[in-house]
């Protein structure tokens, strides 16, 4: 199975022949092009021309993110999955204003049965939850896209609240985005940017064209589409994580600088980063086909089910959690 | 899509998988991470190496052909099982040349388990050659793709997850 390579540290990729090089003041490493899907470059990364031409052609996407771990853009290989009829379908549902809705609202609802089934989990494990739980069941979504926009906007913000419960230490009490103030703001910020990347990698072994987008207006200058999709496995994939990360101790004050806001420093984006791998590896039984899927495939199949939308042979039902 | 777009793979689709021909006639191909397809590839390119490979001829294009008193279009497989498909592509390069050549055979050969078999076009093949040809013209005109049905052959198809999600 292909694996996304992590770049942490400073250092330069290189081309000698076919095999791909990181050099940086210490070491020279080999890296096994045909096992990695995809680089994310947390360190000061640069490519030499070779390198690039060669992850270009073996379709390769290379992400860059700054040194808050923030996403700062791609390095994406031409489209190598090109269907006309898909795109002029995707464009369709977009600008027909009910069909746009349908799938927005479709998001929405996934959105909401996921964090639902994330705050249920720990409301078993004895944490008090049922007032958050509560509010966010009755909340109804429908209507234009601003009003199911800022019906999420509601529910993220319930989710959030209930943190301070399932937490056992980190006072979490607002989303600040820019920059984070403080540890779990920072933890989110981060596994948001890494789930992006890792949404953006599966469509693009699908026809979806990534800036088409539903729920998100494709306006915004960011591939939109990535964001809608992101958001449905947040709950399971990003929060998840955090929990974990947080209630196992496994993440303390020495992992974070304080300067402007509050940060990750590399050790503690190693440890973060790792246990999403695991998060992503973890599989289970799907339904319908018959076998083990991973959470990272999931990914991709959501991508096939909003084709078979659009190609009008199955009406899309976003992913909720079965088990 | 018009009668002399069809090519053998279209043929193969129609017998095996209308869906698939389906997804084919729209440039949606699920092939790209398959491995038996990369298998095949290899083979095709390694085997019979002195023979000259890939014979154009309008749509069609021939693994190999050899002449002699009857021309013999050959068909490299990688395995005996499942062939339907690729025994109705031979059918179909001879239903095609049939007017410009009436001595003729089609050989599936399959060179890992050192195997041939060969292929006549027949009266009723025929017949059901031109049905074959109006049913692709029809899936093209579909506009939605064919329902998909679970066969056993489906499990090693890379449209699988596709289907069946």
């Amino acid at each position: 199975m292909k694996n996304p390579l992590y770049i942490t540290s400073h250092g330069i990729l290189s081309r000698k022949d076919n095999t791909l090089y990181f050099i940086n003041e210490t070491d020279k490493k080999q890296i096994p092009i045909h096992a990695i899907s995809e680089i994310n470059c947390f360190g000061k990364v640069s490519l030499k021309s070779g390198a690039s031409t060669f992850l270009m052609k073996e379709g390769i996407v290379v992400n860059f993110f700054n040194k808050y771990g923030f996403y700062e853009g791609s390095l994406y290989p031409k489209i190598k999955l090109n269907s006309g009829l898909v795109v002029v379908r995707q464009s369709e549902h977009y600008l027909d204003v009910k069909k746009r809705q349908y799938i927005a609202k479709e998001f929405v609802e996934g959105i909401k049965h996921n964090i639902l089934k994330t705050m249920k989990y720990y409301s078993k494990k004895g944490k008090n939850l049922d007032e958050y739980i509560e509010n966010i069941e009755k909340e109804n979504i429908d209507g234009d896209i601003a009003q199911m926009m800022s019906c999420e906007g509601r529910i993220w913000n319930n989710f959030y609240q209930s943190f301070n419960v399932i937490l056992r230490k980190f006072p979490f009490n607002k989303r600040e985005i820019r920059p984070p103030i403080d540890e779990i703001n920072s933890l989110l910020s981060f596994g948001n940017s890494l789930l992006y990347t890792t949404v953006l990698s599966e469509l693009y072994q699908t026809y979806l064209h990534p800036s088409v987008s539903f729920l998100h207006e494709p306006s915004e200058r960011r591939f939109s589409l990535s964001l809608d999709f992101a958001d449905i496995f947040k709950p399971i994939i990003v929060d998840r994580t955090i929990f974990k990360l947080v209630n196992n101790n496994m993440l303390s004050k020495k992992h974070f600088t304080y300067d402007v806001g509050c940060l990750l420093n590399d050790k503690g984006k190693q440890i973060f980063i790792s246990e999403y791998q695991k998060k992503l590896e973890t599989t289970i039984m799907h339904q319908t086909l018959n076998k083990k899927v991973s959470y990272k495939y999931l990914i991709r199949l959501e991508g096939y089910k909003l084709i078979k939308h659009f190609l009008k042979d199955k009406q899309y039902e976003s992913f909720k959690m079965w088990w | 899509m018009k009668k002399e777009d069809i090519t053998g793979v279209m043929v193969q689709y129609y017998v095996l998988c209308k869906r698939e021909l389906w997804f084919y006639i729209k440039q949606i191909n699920m092939n790209y991470n398959n491995d038996d397809i990369s298998i095949g590839k290899f083979l095709h390119e390694t085997s019979y190496k002195r023979e000259k490979k890939e014979i154009r001829l309008d749509n069609m294009v021939f693994d190999f052909i050899k002449r002699g008193e009857e021309l013999v279009i050959f068909e490299i497989k990688k395995s005996s099982k499942l062939t339907i498909g690729a025994k109705y592509q031979l059918y179909f390069y001879l239903y095609n040349l049939k007017l410009i050549q009436t001595n003729i055979k089609g050989i599936l050969v399959y060179p890992k388990e050192r195997k041939k078999e060969e292929i006549f076009l027949t009266n009723e093949i025929i017949d059901e050659m031109e049905e074959i040809i109006k049913g692709i013209l029809e899936v093209s005109n579909l506009n939605r793709p064919p329902i998909a049905k679970n066969q056993p052959y489906c499990k090693r198809c890379s449209f699988y997850e596709l289907c069946m999600v």
